[in-house]
């Protein structure tokens, strides 16, 4: 790749031989063309078929989604008839393969028999694609039901202090009400994804747990206190659980140049410790601790966490299990059918291997453009209706959320 | 090479340091002193061929102190807003027994105020792999540039010649993430010459390496910096880093071949030019990665015709340029970044006087036919236009007792065809380097430039010369990107010793 002459300083000198070989390049370049092939593009056909019970193979009209990893473009195609879309200009690369469809009632009657509306998704998170394929890439659908209540934002990456230092006590999550109907939020679980976001060491590697698709095994689990009907949400009204309940800007404790004041937050984490070292901040109210496997606090990965939230009768009859590999690392499996909605974060635009929230509840993932950079990843809006902002939720993070330069907790306005 | 252009144009920089761009200055009013020595159509002129020093006087030395600023909005998206230099140089030749010595030596100061989207120095901008951040900031550089040649005396009618360039510089950016770059240039070009009577033939070859060293980092911000690196006029990656080092290294090689005819009343030059330059950018120190790699040929056509006699002449320039540039992606390890220009230019020049430089009357006429094309194929990106610049300019000298004043006016107007823009995959990039450039290079231009001078003049030679010099571009209407009536202002101060 580098240049054919010795030129790594001026201090060499050129040799006769050195002379003599750049003129008969020379000769040969100046009278034909560069030895070199331009970039080629390329058709690509992504085959999407509908689940296996389903009473149809071809998922008409899902929405394919190709992303590069390399240049973080996204490339858009819906399927025809036969449950084929094409791409008809790909550039070699890394892509994320992402498929979508969204039944309405009565389609979802039509093919399974059940009249409710959910999304099917599938994920292919790392596909490298070099030249045209021989064949299409095939992608089933598997699918969970739309949530009422959704992830709003999750400001992970955190921020810097004045003097460069790192600061993650101003980490916040915020649950919205995206129905029409008022929800209570009691009872309400949340949890973080187990496993890595990304290539953070050369020795990283993906949770050994990611074949397993038909749960998310979490790390932490933590819950809104309430008797059933004590935390009502009106549709457009969120939830706001932070990490540390204070505003961390003018707070003692806090980071002056954090982006954030959380004194006005609904619940915070607060983990009980013989040594005192997380602080409960007397103003916000806690949220219930389930399980925390963890540090002093519920730190989300700054380099991109998995977040879910779902609710369970009997939370303590969940299954923990080890993870493959380990002697100590236990989490708990929380199956697809009781999560109402997920959120994955992940280190950059190469990480998808790592994506550790199943593709039935999330097929996507975003990231910030690095730790402690004060954004923040917030679910784009779908419409208004009068004055209630719904927001996009198609179970797909790369496509409902998107990197915002500053954390809007409780607000939809510019960062 | 230094030789022979900088021998026409005082103050003017035209060395591998300043080598040609696929991207001319297309847009920047540029100052114009007309000449202070007259250099007949010859090897010298048409190829600056160094065997051919004898078309210069066998003594002589130059003392320039100059400086020029260069303002306005109409420029490209990585130029400079503003840009302000001060130039010294000294320039002599002298005979050594039979042998003619011939030096150089140019130091410039310069400030370029509010550059964006360009980390490196401007001659980098051959290159499409830029270093970048979005915000932007004044760098300030200085750059020495020596040159030297050696020419032997006639042999059996063969001349040889050995001329030697070598620059450097360096420039660094005031505010974070504090870029810099350490440029350093070195060329040498050896030449040998036949002459049979009135016939001359000459042929050489050009050899150059050229490195430039770049930082990025530091600074007291808390704010981790964003820097793109640019892989044509819209792909692009980017990435968060404290401190980085890139190198971009490079070499040339070239050569030329020239005839040239003389008699009493005419003088004919053609002469052809090839130059094929590389640059490799290398990312890292410990473990470096390409960056991208470029590769430019140039080739060139040129025919100089004049018919002189003592009450004034009538010359003709006709050039030919083609210029391809290809750039070779470090993702997809296949070219993607691709710039093309071609071009043909006519000048005609009549005078009264006895001489072009002394002329009581000048007049100068100069059409261009200019086709550009900028492709970047990952971004599906791509514009292309084809410019037909028209000036015409007219001097005049008034005799004065201790020498002459003289004055040069000059109007042009750059009309455009076929233009042609795509944007298939549009990028951040797209709508700030892409979408900005085609709307300067399809936009038509007018100019109006005037220079006025006095020189002294003792025992019949030329002692020194005052010159002060402004012109001004300015667009039509609405650019593509909706810019209005775009501007662009120069002015040059010189002040020349002989």
């Amino acid at each position: 790749m580098f240049a054919y002459s010795p030129l790594s300083a001026l201090v060499g000198r050129p040799t006769a031989s050195a002379v003599l070989r750049s003129l008969s390049l020379l000769a040969i370049l100046a009278g034909c063309s560069d030895g070199s092939n331009e970039v080629q593009t390329f058709a690509v056909d992504v085959q999407v078929t509908l689940p296996e019970t389903y009473g149809q193979t071809a998922a008409a009209n899902a929405r394919v989604l190709l992303t590069s990893t390399e240049r973080n473009v996204t490339d858009t195609a819906v399927a025809d008839a036969q449950g084929v879309a094409r791409f008809p200009r790909v550039l070699p690369g890394t892509y994320v393969i992402a498929s979508s469809l969204a039944l309405d009632p009565e389609r979802a009657f039509a093919l399974t028999g059940q009249r409710t509306a959910l999304t099917l998704n599938a994920l292919d998170p790392a596909r490298t694609i070099l030249s045209a394929p021989p064949s299409p890439f095939v992608q089933r659908l598997s699918g969970s039901r739309l949530g009422d209540l959704v992830i709003k934002e999750v400001y992970y990456p955190a921020s810097r202090t004045p003097s460069g230092g790192t600061y993650f006590s101003d980490q916040f999550v915020e649950i919205y009400n995206n129905a029409t109907d008022t929800v209570f939020a009691d009872g309400l679980l949340i949890a973080d994804a187990y496993g890595p976001a990304g290539q953070i060491n050369p020795t990283t590697v993906p949770t050994p747990l990611q074949s397993q698709t038909g749960s998310v095994f979490v790390s932490s689990i933590w819950q809104v206190p309430g008797t059933g009907r004590q935390y009502p949400l009106a549709p457009g009204q969120s939830l706001l659980i932070a990490q540390d309940g204070i505003d961390h800007r003018n707070d003692p404790n806090g980071n002056p140049a954090s982006p954030v004041n959380l004194a006005n937050a609904d619940f915070e984490t607060f983990n009980l410790r013989p040594d005192g070292r997380d602080l409960d901040s007397p103003a916000v109210p806690n949220l219930t601790r389930i399980v925390h496997r963890g540090g002093f606090d519920w730190l989300l990965a700054v380099f991109g966490p998995g977040v879910v939230i779902f609710r369970s009768t009997n939370v303590a009859a969940l299954d923990s299990t080890l993870v493959p590999g380990t002697t100590a690392t236990w989490v708990t499996r929380v199956p697809n059918e009781i999560v109402i909605d997920a959120f994955e974060a992940l280190q950059n635009g190469n990480s998808g291997a790592y994506k550790r929230v199943p593709a039935a509840l999330d097929a996507g993932y975003v990231f910030s453009s690095g730790t402690y950079t004060s954004e923040s990843a917030r679910r784009r809006l779908a419409t208004t209706i009068g004055t209630r902002r719904v927001l996009r939720d198609s179970n797909n993070s790369s496509a409902d959320f998107e990197i915002i330069t500053r954390p809007t907790p409780r607000s939809f306005g510019a960062p | 090479m230094l030789l022979g252009g900088q021998a026409m144009t005082a103050g003017a920089q035209a060395s591998p340091y300043h080598a040609s761009s696929p991207l001319p200055g297309c847009c920047r009013a540029t100052p114009v002193t007309p000449p202070t020595v007259d250099t007949l159509p010859g090897l010298l002129r048409v190829v600056r061929h160094a065997a051919a020093l004898d078309d210069l006087p066998a003594t002589s030395r130059r003392f320039v102190l100059g400086s020029h600023v260069l303002a306005g909005a109409l420029r490209l998206p990585q130029d400079a807003r503003t840009e302000r230099a001060v130039h010294l140089l000294a320039e002599g030749s002298r005979p050594a027994g039979r042998w003619r010595t011939w030096g150089q030596a140019a130091f410039t100061r310069q400030a370029e105020l509010d550059v964006a989207w360009r980390n490196q120095s401007a001659p980098s901008l051959r290159s499409a792999y830029v270093w970048a951040d979005s915000v932007g900031g004044t760098f300030r550089s200085d750059h020495l540039e020596l040159a030297a040649a050696l020419v032997s005396p006639a042999v059996r009618g063969f001349t040889v010649a050995l001329p030697v360039d070598y620059g450097l510089g360096q420039g660094a950016r005031r505010n974070d993430p504090r870029p810099l770059y350490r440029r350093r240039v070195a060329e040498v070009a050896p030449a040998v010459r036949l002459q049979r009577g009135a016939h001359q033939v000459g042929v050489g070859v050009t050899q150059g390496w050229h490195r430039e060293d770049l930082e990025i980092g530091g600074g007291t911000s808390p704010e981790v910096p964003v820097v793109f690196r640019l892989r044509g006029i819209a792909t692009f990656d980017r990435t968060q880093l404290i401190s980085a080092e890139r190198a971009l290294i490079g070499g040339v090689v070239g050569g030329h071949a020239a005839y040239h005819w003389q008699s009493t009343r005419w003088a004919i030059a053609t002469g052809a030019m090839v130059r094929l330059e590389r640059d490799s950018v290398r990312d890292g120190i410990a473990a470096p990665v390409s960056g991208g790699s470029t590769r430019r040929l140039r080739q060139d056509l040129r025919l100089l015709a004049r018919r002189q006699d003592g009450r004034g002449g009538v010359e003709l320039d006709l050039r030919g340029q083609q210029e391809i540039s290809r750039g070779r992606d470090p993702v997809f390890s296949a070219v993607n970044a691709i710039a093309e220009g071609r071009r043909v230019q006519m000048i005609t020049e009549w005078w009264r006087g006895t001489s072009r430089p002394r002329a009581a009357w000048l007049i100068r006429v100069e059409g261009i036919w200019h086709a550009l094309e900028r492709r970047d194929i990952a971004a599906d990106a791509q514009w292309a236009a084809t410019r037909f610049p028209l000036a015409v300019s007219g001097g005049h000298r008034w005799p004065i007792p201790a020498g002459a004043l003289w004055v040069e006016l000059g109007a042009s107007r750059e009309s455009v065809a076929d233009r042609r823009r795509l944007s298939g995959r549009p990028t951040r990039l797209s709508a700030t380097i892409a979408d900005p450039e085609y709307a300067l290079m399809a936009a038509p231009v007018s100019g109006a430039r005037v220079g006025l001078g006095w020189d002294r003049v003792r025992n019949g030679a030329l002692t020194s010369r005052v010159a002060v010099s402004a012109s001004a571009r300015r667009t039509d209407g609405p650019l593509f990107d909706r810019r209005q009536n775009l501007a662009a202002q120069a002015m040059a101060l010189t002040v020349e010793l002989f």
